[in-house]
């Protein structure tokens, strides 16, 4: 296997482990032993865990809607 | 008062089966008071645009949720105009806001970027029935009055640490692309669609002439390229080199797209990409970032070493 395809297999175990974490098929924990099994690779490439948000509410985990807006309403009042 | 959001949705198209987390009320003052009395809320929430009744303690045939929002319209030029248009359905005394109204409602809130998501969906779908607003200048209104109070969007501090996709760290030497090249990979045809918008390739400006000749497809297209560009260069890429937090392609690509459509752009490309949303998705690449890794790989996208000062 090319050093690419590896990379790209290594970036979609990531990107899946992101998207189940954020689905919240799966829990910190074992989000945590995915990224551990991850930073194994031979590429030196380290993860960190840490910088997975706990919030995983759309969007405002994204840290970009910061603007003062009622959490409870639909509108921007 | 005028049953407005959810409610009056799922009651002109039921069918859509809309889920009603709480009532959504356009009301004056008085209306405010009589709710108050008749619902019996266990807390009540009062700013001057807005008053929400939490926990209703009175609930009955009509209010059926929780919690009743009752947007206050002796505050608000535009909201006061929906009340005087008479555009509702009535039905068991209940006055339900004209499908119009519920688009124009909608649309002056959809470039803030509140529960974007859900809003996008039903504006959509509004739009697709309807065609168009027809209360474009309460629409304008509205908008100026959540613009005037909502203020703007402030910008994410990144965070550091060791990932690097790209090669070791070297201390903190990192590598940034150069834009136009993130461009012209994530391009559909052989060039990026943007330049075909573009008399003087040497300036930004981009052309509303030349984007109106475009066909539909060449505009989605024109959107998603501006998307996974932004999702690339603010998300991916900054958590692929440490100092991002960890986000899926998805989720990037969501955000992104959501940004070109509130806060990141403005004018006839922002109206386009919001009022087609729905369409412009379903083109969605789920494999850019990998067409990213390949093409950093096979040097098509140059890079240079940026100093940081940390």
């Amino acid at each position: 296997m090319m050093k690419i395809e590896k990379v790209e297999e290594l970036y979609d175990r990531l990107d899946y482990a992101i998207d189940s974490f954020t689905n919240e098929s799966i829990g910190r924990s074992e989000f945590n032993k995915i990224i551990e099994e991850l930073n194994k690779n031979e590429f030196g490439i380290k993860i960190d865990a840490n910088l997975m948000p706990e919030n995983r509410e759309s969007f405002n985990e994204t840290g970009l809607v910061s603007y003062p807006y009622d959490d409870e309403s639909s509108y921007s009042y | 008062m005028l049953v407005v959001g959810s409610k009056a949705l799922n009651y002109h198209f039921p069918d859509l089966k809309r889920e009603v987390k709480d009532i959504d009320i356009i009301g004056t003052k008085d209306d405010i008071k009589y709710l108050i009395n008749t619902l019996n809320p266990e807390s009540i929430r009062d700013t001057e645009n807005i008053t929400t009744l939490f926990n209703i303690q009175n609930p009955n045939e009509f209010f059926n949720t929780r919690n009743v929002e009752i947007l206050n319209a002796d505050n608000s030029e535009a909201l006061s105009e929906y009340i005087k248009l008479n555009d509702y359905k009535l039905e068991n005394g209940v006055k339900y806001a004209s499908p119009y109204i519920l688009l124009s409602l909608k649309k002056s809130h959809i470039h803030f970027p509140i529960k974007f998501e859900k809003h996008i969906q039903d504006y959509n779908f509004l739009l697709n029935i309807l065609k168009e607003d027809k209360l474009q200048r309460i629409t304008k209104i509205n908008f100026k009055e959540t613009e005037k109070r909502v203020g703007e969007l402030k910008t994410p501090s990144l965070k550091k640490s060791t990932m690097n996709f790209f090669g070791q760290s070297e201390g903190y030497v990192k590598y940034f692309y150069i834009h136009d090249d993130i461009h012209q990979v994530m391009s559909h045809y052989d060039r990026p669609i943007y330049e075909d918008m573009q008399v003087d390739s040497s300036s930004a400006w981009c052309e509303k002439d030349m984007w109106n000749k475009f066909s539909f497809e060449k505009k989605a297209k024109c959107v998603l390229e501006e998307a996974y560009v932004i999702a690339l260069e603010r998300k991916i890429i900054p958590m692929l080199n440490g100092c991002g937090e960890l986000i899926s392609s998805k989720k990037a690509f969501d955000w992104s797209i959501m940004r070109i459509c509130t806060t990141l752009c403005s004018g006839w490309f922002r109206q386009f990409a919001t009022d087609n949303y729905v369409e412009i998705v379903k083109y969605y690449n789920s494999d850019y970032v990998k067409k990213f890794l390949k093409s950093e790989t096979d040097g098509l996208i140059k890079k240079q070493k940026h100093m940081n000062n940390i």
